[in-house]
């Protein structure tokens, strides 16, 4: 052995003293039969809960109840975590009604710079019906009166020559 | 007699495992008998590392029963990726190191007795007959002593010198079982003995 390694020998031999601890006479004797019985007694007494039978088929969800119940490190991140998107979801929730808030009232100031952008190039001109009716995607309709023969919105009848298919 | 037996490394787990596939296959089809015979295979070596770790046979005895009850309502999970013999280690250790967390404020040693061989064991007998500063010391002082060092580790370390120390495992079987890996198991061994060392340094003799 390394000089530099403790030797642990001494201590060993000790801890095997551990090995004499015993429990009392004829314990193991009985053990099986208690273990047995109890899950008899479990089986008769308690049906599988509506949790253990959703999550008898997801033994992955289980290990990861197992590892948090041994691991609270783990259980505590897993908890922020969820917290913190319960809490960045209520904010991103309240974000719709102070941007339309922002979009009624002209006058207010818009914090959010893609917002202020956006809330200037809107609300800062004055608007052109022209542009928005060459823009919007409706039908255009006209008022004029439909003469019979006429088709409306200006279209002509027109004729297409057929060849023959040679 | 002696209880937890080391259990010699690999070539000593379990007798043949297809018989104990057979077993565990039974079981998960609500066979108790096969079931009855897997816990008799399994429970002395479970009772002694749950007794290790809490240094309390009532504590033991209930941690024990309730690993193998929870380890039959989880055979349905058991896909046979280790030995069923490493995967009931693993919700033993789970369970009592759950227990010990939730004991932690309240530490009470009630220790077995020694049983009547323990006198005659040659290993311990030139133990104590060594020149140690306290080769006076009384077994019962002695075994009080190294069990109240052992509860002063950490869950893990107590729970690595109790598996190799102890009950025999080895540094590849303790990784499974605590998942974790060989080298943490090492340099978690290498600390809690450096730590028992010193603790019990008026108990060992001087090499």
């Amino acid at each position: 052995m390394n000089e530099n390694q403790p030797n642990f020998e001494s201590l060993r031999r000790l801890l095997a003293l551990k090995r004499h601890e015993t429990p009392p006479p004829g314990y193991f004797n009985n053990f099986s039969r208690q273990v047995i019985a109890r899950i008899r007694a479990g089986e008769s007494r308690a049906p599988a809960s509506l949790a253990d039978r959703v999550f008898e088929g997801m033994p992955w969800f289980l290990r990861l109840l197992q590892s948090l119940e041994t691991k609270p490190i783990y259980a505590g991140g897993f908890a922020t975590a969820l917290c913190g998107l319960l809490v960045f979801g209520a904010v991103m929730a309240q974000r719709p009604e102070v941007v339309s808030q922002a979009i009624l009232q002209p006058g207010s100031q818009v914090t959010s710079p893609l917002l202020a952008s956006a809330t200037s190039t809107t609300l800062a001109q004055p608007v052109n019906p022209m542009l928005i009716a060459d823009n919007s995607t409706n039908p255009v309709v006209s008022f004029a009166p439909v003469v019979a023969g006429q088709m409306p919105f200006g279209a002509q009848f027109t004729a297409f020559p057929v060849s023959s298919g040679n | 007699m002696i209880m937890a037996e080391p259990v010699a490394r690999n070539e000593s787990e379990p007798s043949a495992p297809a018989d104990e596939g057979v077993l565990v296959q039974r079981a998960r089809q609500g066979d108790l008998e096969a079931y009855d015979e897997l816990v008799q295979r399994y429970q002395e070596r479970i009772y002694a590392t749950v007794y290790h770790m809490t240094s309390n046979h009532e504590d033991a005895n209930d941690l024990a029963q309730e690993s193998f009850i929870k380890a039959f309502q989880a055979l349905k999970s058991f896909k046979g990726g280790s030995s069923f013999y490493t995967w009931l280690y693993r919700i033993a250790v789970n369970k009592t190191i759950n227990f010990l967390k939730q004991r932690k404020n309240r530490i009470h040693l009630s220790l077995n007795d020694l049983d009547f061989n323990t006198e005659h064991d040659p290993d311990l007998v030139a133990f104590i007959s060594d020149k140690t500063p306290r080769r006076d010391a009384g077994l019962n002082e002695l075994q009080e002593k190294l069990n109240t060092a052992l509860m002063k580790l950490s869950e893990p370390h107590r729970l690595v010198v109790v598996l190799h120390d102890v009950q025999g495992l080895s540094h590849e079987e303790i990784a499974k079982v605590m998942d974790c890996n060989i080298g943490t198991v090492r340099s978690r061994l290498f600390y809690a003995r450096q730590q028992l060392q010193a603790w019990l340094s008026d108990y060992l003799k001087a090499t």
